[in-house]
């Protein structure tokens, strides 16, 4: 046992950086350090950089099929300096979920047709498994897909598609044998979204943005060639996906570690009543307790990295641990962020990335505040996707104590 | 003491119900936040038709002459219903100001404009680094040489500001900038030169600004009482008013737990309704518990007004921290009990949890008054110990 930083990855830490003051541009760091959800354009533009300079759009993809063979630790350093330097998220739709599963199971066709366009940043993928009745039960899906000839036609609906409305592919979940238990008839399709049939239903959110959609499929002709991997097989393409969701969601520490920068920040500069906000003691205290609840998720992420994930005897409980644990934190820490603008945590700032003409207006109040509030509501939702707090525990006392 | 609602309050209750059940369904009020500015002048009418306006200004001033317990009746109606228009600041809270602070003659007029609908005031009382304390005022009045006022400073969270007729301004006419002495009241045409609305909404929908004022000059006669003997007044016109926000406050937690309840019996997922999951159950059992200590607090703050002025402020300081941190955790849970409808502005669960910010906000939040009713537990404990 020995916790002294490897000197390695400190200086690949380094370049990183170097890297990120060099190619990230100024207008997207400043955008991507509010907290309003990344535009298409701003995430795509973003890989499309990555892509160009360094081929570092997919670090994570199989090295034969772009990814850069970095060790799990590096990752998760790119990842975290990326994030601290504010550039956008990708579209992880694409990138981190439909594009494993093609790297996994799709055939060379699929990979020649579909990889690259995600890795340049040119086609923004949304994803398609949540529906009305299956949510937590997502098993119980009802979007059917019947072969006529060399087309699968679905029909059906999905809802909570993030980022819908720029969806122009979409991989979609499936019933493709209604006999049969529930997940021994799910098929894994990519759907063309311009394809006659689909409608997207933008949903309205209580951050007074349209992150999350409806998309109806009314006989969308969906060509077989579209099929991952074989029929019926779609339900084990997404346990590997969700394990991936869930890794990755669960390890959002480089998020929490922002919002403490953010706080100290903000904390130092606002005052009340003649002081600035973090001399006050109950104010400190509290900042205190979560920052030390996110070294310790910080620690375990560490241990993840280096050890990898112990399937046997519970060790999957891990990444179900850190999303319940990480999630609360993200909540919390986002109220506090909040608390700290005083009169404008009520302010309504409208969202840059959704509206563009906003991106030049200026605001009342403090000029870090616009986003703070989004970000607030978007966490709400983090004890709710990729399996609900309940699920998650649910998971844990399973894996680890047999309950 | 008497937990019971009398006749007339039973029947005030009950009036307040069938108006929002009525007038105040939640597609109207979807699309007066989105189409409508978050206010109606309609509704404001409404309300002031029903009395409910002037409910605790005295009968001599041309109000119906109830107490805080009337406000609080009508208040959780409010909450429930996720009213936009500011009830309690554009109603309540200058009514109370003007009924505590305002000279003879003044009172009858300007409380009769309130009373009747006829003219929306707006209060700029909070400051940027006042954070609660009503007696930090950086905002200044200085007297001119004809007996006239110029006020100059900047005013923050000025809710309803955009469709007010009126602006109700506190500001220092004399001392240091946390001095109780010195601080003046005054009205002011938000159309008059020196007056800039930054205006904005809240996250709720509901129109409010921040107010520059640049040389604002303001007559002898719009200064409301004495000037610089504001505080008094205007520290139990806040205090009556975040009484009446507990109470909006127990409003969004009922109705929050009433909504939640429904979607866990009728929401099936695995083949079950969701509410025979035993976490889900004691989740409810928790937020049952949690409102039962609101309205508690609530009761606890009504309470208070019996006391007198200085811990009578502190306690309802404590009550709002108290009600405060009900209102979290339900409206929280009531969103995470809705899974992914929660978060969406179609579903009416997820729009208390969004009030309950708003609410965190005004008067200042949480931590700011716990750590005003703890220093009291402080002074307390010392001098019971000395």
């Amino acid at each position: 046992m020995d916790f002294r930083v490897d000197p390695a990855d400190i200086a690949f830490r380094e370049e990183v950086r170097a890297f990120l003051k060099a190619h990230l541009p100024a207008d997207m760091a400043f955008r991507g350090q509010q907290g309003f959800l990344a535009g298409d354009d701003d995430s795509q533009r973003w890989t499309r950089i990555l892509h160009d300079t360094r081929g570092w759009s997919v670090p994570h993809w199989p090295v034969a099929d772009g990814g850069t063979g970095w060790t799990a630790m590096q990752r998760y350093i790119f990842e975290e300096e990326c994030y601290l330097a504010g550039a956008p998220t990708q579209n992880q739709a694409g990138v981190s979920l439909v594009g494993p599963v093609i790297c996994e199971f799709g055939n060379e066709e699929q990979k020649r047709r579909f990889l690259p366009p995600i890795q340049r940043g040119e086609v923004f993928w949304v994803q398609g498994f949540s529906e009305p009745a299956a949510g937590s039960d997502l098993a119980s899906l009802r979007t059917t897909a019947v072969r006529d000839g060399d087309h699968y036609i679905v029909n059906g609906q999905k809802i909570w598609t993030s980022f819908g409305a720029y969806g122009q592919w979409n991989f979609v979940l499936v019933r493709t044998d209604s006999e049969a238990k529930p997940q021994k008839g799910i098929s894994f399709l990519l759907l063309d979204m311009t394809s006659p049939g689909v409608t997207v239903r933008p949903i309205g959110s209580l951050d007074g943005c349209h992150h999350l959609a409806e998309v109806f499929y009314d006989n969308v002709r969906v060509p077989a060639e579209n099929l991952i991997g074989e029929v019926n097989k779609g339900w084990s393409y997404t346990k590997f996906l969700l394990f991936n969701e869930r890794a990755f969601l669960g390890a959002e520490a480089p998020a929490l570690k922002r919002y403490l920068r953010k706080i100290r920040h903000y904390a130092s500069r606002e005052r009340a009543v003649g002081k600035p906000l973090i001399e006050d003691p109950a104010f400190a205290m509290r900042l205190a307790q979560h920052e030390l609840e996110v070294r310790a998720i910080d620690m375990a992420v560490q241990k993840i990295l280096h050890q990898g994930i112990d399937e046997r005897s519970g060790g999957m409980a891990i990444g179900s641990m850190l999303k319940v644990r990480g999630s609360e934190l993200h909540q919390k820490l986002t109220e506090m962020l909040l608390e700290v603008i005083g009169d404008y945590g009520a302010v309504f700032y409208p969202d840059p990335n959704e509206d563009h003409a906003l991106r030049d207006r200026s605001f009342i109040g403090p000029e870090y505040a616009p986003g703070l509030a989004a970000e607030v509501f978007y966490r709400r939702a983090c004890t709710i996707y990729g399996g609900t707090a309940e699920i998650q525990r649910n998971i844990i006392a399973k894996a680890m104590f047999d309950l | 003491m008497d937990f019971e609602l009398n006749d007339e309050q039973r029947m005030l209750q009950e009036s307040a119900q069938r108006f929002v059940q009525k007038s105040y369904t939640f597609e109207h009020r979807r699309n007066l936040a989105l189409q409508g500015g978050g206010f109606s002048r309609e509704t404001w009418r409404t309300l002031a038709e029903m009395g409910w306006l002037g409910i605790a200004v005295p009968e001599e001033m041309g109000g119906l002459g109830f107490s805080p317990v009337e406000s609080a009746i009508v208040a959780e109606q409010i909450g429930r219903a996720l009213v936009l228009e500011p009830y309690v600041m554009c109603g309540a809270f200058p009514a109370s100001l003007i009924t505590r602070c305002g000279g003879e003659g003044q009172r009858e007029t300007l409380l009769g404009e309130i009373i009747c609908g006829d003219a929306v005031y707006a209060v700029a009382h909070s400051e940027r680094e006042a954070r609660g304390q009503v007696h930090y005022v950086t905002a200044t009045a200085k007297k001119t040489a004809d007996g006239a006022w110029r006020l100059d400073g900047y005013k923050t969270l000025v809710v309803g500001a955009p469709v007010a007729d009126r602006l109700l301004v506190v500001a220092r006419t004399a001392g240091e900038v946390g001095d109780k002495d010195g601080i003046g009241l005054f009205v002011v045409d938000p159309t008059q030169s020196g007056v800039t609305l930054k205006t904005c909404s809240l996250l709720d929908g509901t129109p409010s600004a921040d107010l520059l004022l640049e040389g604002v000059m303001v007559a002898q006669n719009e200064v409301v009482g004495e000037a610089g003997r504001a505080f008094e007044g205007l520290q139990a016109a806040v205090d009556e008013s975040i009484v009446t926000l507990c109470a909006e406050l127990v409003g969004d937690i009922e109705d929050t737990i009433e909504l939640a309840s429904e979607y866990l019996k009728t929401r099936k997922q695995f083949g079950v309704p969701i509410g025979s999951f035993q976490a889900l159950q004691h989740r409810m059992a928790d937020m049952a518990i949690d409102a039962m200590q609101a309205r508690a607090t609530l009761h606890r703050a009504l309470l208070a007004f019996g006391e007198d002025s200085e811990k009578r402020s502190v306690d309802i300081s404590g009550c709002k921290a108290q009600t405060t941190r009900s209102a979290k955790f339900v409206t929280q849970q009531g969103i995470q009990l809705h899974g992914g409808y929660g978060i969406t502005n179609e579903y009416k669960v997820g729009h208390h949890y969004r009030r309950h910010l708003v609410l965190d906000a005004l008067f200042g939040n949480m931590d700011y008054h716990l750590n005003r009713y703890a220093r009291q537990i402080q002074r307390e404990a010392l001098a019971a110990a000395a």
